[in-house]
């Protein structure tokens, strides 16, 4: 093997290796920081709604034995209608339903808005829809509501959850 | 479907066997990374269990980040060793593709290689899942980028009652739980990358797991040299309450982050899951069409002696031997058709030329070569070259897949630089009958032009074929058979400057040994007896 293969061996390894190198720790701008965000993320136990009936006996005879309930419930999780306000304009007005077939599973919030740095007015609001004709009962309704003024620096992120009361707050990074 | 694969491997051929020349040139066949590119990968797979065991023991799942920030802080020990094993694993990825598209490229992913190609694809998936948990389990900026997409994508599936990606904007801490899990998986992947493995080269007889000392040194060398030289730093820990906005991206694990991050999560799904399909059904859409399809050996069980050399050389382990019904005693040959790749390597190794695929057994060999010498009528000051298809010397450097290699009856043969070509599938495939049939024919000599051992499509063919010409392997050549007139050669497609220098230094080897023997036939002692009768009669 002349000299210069040898060289260009040696040379072609380095450059594979450096090559690997350079790729394993490429600078990457995933996000822009001029901007802010502001993330909304909670849950709330939706009060399960049921309507009740007794069956007839001639129901019940028609059942299976293993089956012969004498009451017999339907029932779903209450919506919520869900208002967001950014300084004064309205920016979502969306009507959420718990998960799951039944929809009998907790509501979760979760979105994230960006905005320019500065200070924003914000204002959220989370409320039952209860329907005219809904049998409530005596089920407790929670009511999400947060108005705050936000000064957001650009790279900031403000997260709107709640605390361990239940009603919500803004967390930010700790100075 | 077919003529596109055939399109997409044509290509893909032609940039492997460029890259193959160059790299021979540099380093040598024996040396060329190309052509150990899958027992790299074990070697890299060997290099990460050991830097990671070292890791394990200072990592720390209550605070992930800082104590990856210790263990780099180790001016010595720790920050090379955490290097190692991110460039390891990174080469690891490299050493992957470059197998699979090289074994795509030759056509070795359907048939009996199903199962290699498809666990390949299992190795890959899992490595890249392996190594997105150890990118989160640094916690830098990097991991929070992988975990928050990683949960996006899981979200759009309807199997959580809530997004999974709540768990990362900091409503709460994010629990110990969740890095050990991601610590559980970081190991038991690889452990199980080692069952995989196997599975991998389990149909290979004598699989090549590790590189030659040179290469794995080297190879394990060089990574070193890149840790001390260039270790890997820190990114800020993942901070839930700041934007992220620039990260230290590793490309062999998350080449494909800034291209999901701008799609929906279902198209994600369905661009990766339309992905992971076509790669799935490769051995359907590279296979060759049936009438293409070379046929598996066959064994004619009255020649058979029971010597078990075919079972002894086949590099897939698709012969067994089993015990004779037909009153005779001992074993006879069984080939599994699920498992034969027609590679005709058992067709050189019965002496009795009892078994091969049709068309390839040592007496359809004799029956080509006596019709090669009939139509070529090669003179005694001439070379011919039986040339493997797949190698320098071949027609047809694709034929892989579809025929058997060999010309078909009455057929011109080839020529390279003036010397007539037989060509074989492979040259694990020549029966030593062949050559001896060549050089008792009158042939100057005979040139056998393999594909380099570590290339050969077949495995074994250049390895089983200089054992049986020169070492006395069972259907060896015989003594009798001078082997000043043979020579074997290696040489990959394209290698003709190596092959036409090879070539013209054995013609001139052939020249000199002519003129050699046309001096040993002059009878001295009647040379010198002419004087004394001329004397006599005077």
């Amino acid at each position: 093997m002349s000299r210069l293969r040898v060289g260009l061996g040696v040379l072609v390894a380095l450059l594979m290796t450096l090559a690997i190198g350079a790729l394993s720790q490429v600078p990457y701008r995933a996000e822009s920081a001029d901007q802010a965000w502001i993330r909304l993320s909670w849950r709330v136990s939706a009060p399960r709604i049921e309507e009740c009936r007794t069956l007839t006996a001639e129901e019940l005879a028609e059942l299976p034995i293993h089956m012969r309930r004498e009451e017999v419930c339907e029932g779903t999780g209450i919506p919520y209608r869900l208002h967001i306000a950014l300084n004064g304009e309205g920016v979502e007005e969306t009507l959420i339903r718990g998960a799951g077939t039944r929809g009998d599973r907790p509501i979760y919030v979760f979105r994230e808005l960006r905005v320019e740095p500065g200070a924003h007015r914000l204002e959220i609001s989370l409320t039952p829809e209860i329907a005219r004709d809904m049998a409530t009962g005596d089920a407790e309704m929670e009511t999400l509501e947060l108005a705050e003024d936000l000064d957001l620096a650009a790279g900031d992120v403000a997260l709107i959850t709640r605390t361990a009361g239940g009603s919500l707050t803004v967390r930010r990074a700790e100075p | 479907m077919r003529g596109l694969a055939a399109k997409l491997r044509s290509l893909s051929w032609s940039l492997i066997s460029r890259a193959d020349r160059f790299m021979n040139r540099l380093y040598s066949s024996r040396f060329n990374p190309l052509y150990h590119s899958g027992a790299l990968v074990v070697l890299l797979l060997l290099v990460l269990l050991l830097t990671g065991l070292y890791l394990l023991i200072f990592y720390r799942i209550g605070e992930p980040h800082a104590s990856v920030a210790r263990i780099t802080d180790q001016a010595w020990l720790g920050r090379w060793i955490r290097s190692l094993h991110r460039y390891g694993s990174d080469a690891a990825v490299f050493a992957v593709a470059i197998h699979a598209f090289r074994l795509f490229a030759q056509g070795r992913s359907w048939g009996p290689r199903t199962l290699a190609w498809l666990s390949g694809l299992v190795l890959l998936f899992v490595l890249l899942v392996s190594g997105w948990t150890g990118y989160v389990m640094v916690w830098d900026v990097q991991a929070q980028l992988l975990a928050v997409e990683g949960a996006r994508w899981m979200d759009v599936l309807p199997i959580f009652s809530e997004p999974l990606g709540r768990a990362f904007v900091g409503e709460q801490a994010i629990p110990s739980a969740f890095f050990f899990l991601n610590l559980f998986l970081h190991v038991a992947l690889p452990v199980g990358m080692f069952v995989i493995l196997w599975i991998h080269v389990s149909r290979i007889a004598r699989p090549g797991l590790l590189p030659p000392r040179g290469l794995l040194w080297g190879s394990v060398g060089l990574l070193l040299a890149l840790s001390v030289l260039w270790p890997i730093g820190m990114d800020p820990a993942a901070d839930a309450f700041r934007i992220p906005e620039r990260a230290a991206l590793d490309v062999f694990y998350a080449f494909w982050l800034p291209l999901t991050r701008l799609m929906p999560a279902g198209a994600v799904w369905v661009f990766g899951l339309s992905l992971t399909a076509v790669a799935l059904a490769a051995p359907l859409w590279t296979r060759p069409a049936a009438e293409r399809k070379p046929k598996p050996s066959s064994v004619d069980a009255r020649l058979c002696t029971g010597c078990e050399q075919c079972y002894l050389d086949c590099p897939y382990e698709a012969i067994t031997m089993k015990q004779r019904k037909d009153g005779r005693e001992g074993v006879y040959a069984v080939v599994d058709p699920a498992l034969c790749v027609s590679c005709g390597i058992c067709a050189a190794s019965c002496a009795p030329m009892g078994i091969g695929p049709p068309g390839m057994t040592g007496r359809d060999q004799l029956e080509r070569v006596e019709e090669f010498i009939r139509l070529v009528d090669p003179g005694p000051r001439e070379v011919v070259l039986v040339g493997c298809a797949r190698g320098a010397a071949g027609f047809e450097t694709l034929g892989a897949g579809g025929g058997n290699g060999g010309e078909p009856s009455g057929h011109i043969p080839g020529t390279f630089d003036g010397s007539r070509i037989f060509q074989v599938p492979c040259a694990g495939n020549v029966h030593t009958s062949v050559i001896e049939y060549l050089v008792r024919a009158g042939v100057g000599g005979v040139l056998v032009v393999a594909c380099h051992p570590r290339d050969c499509w077949s495995r074994e063919g250049p390895r089983w074929l200089e054992e049986r010409m020169y070492h006395d392997r069972e259907a060896e050549l015989k003594e009798r058979v001078d082997r000043n007139r043979l020579r074997v050669f290696h040489a990959a497609v394209g290698e003709d400057r190596e092959l036409a220098g090879a070539l013209a230094d054995f013609r001139e080897s052939i020249r000199r040994l002519a003129a050699a023997e046309a001096e040993a036939e002059i009878d001295i002692e009647l040379e010198c007896e002419v004087p004394e009768l001329q004397e006599a009669g005077s």
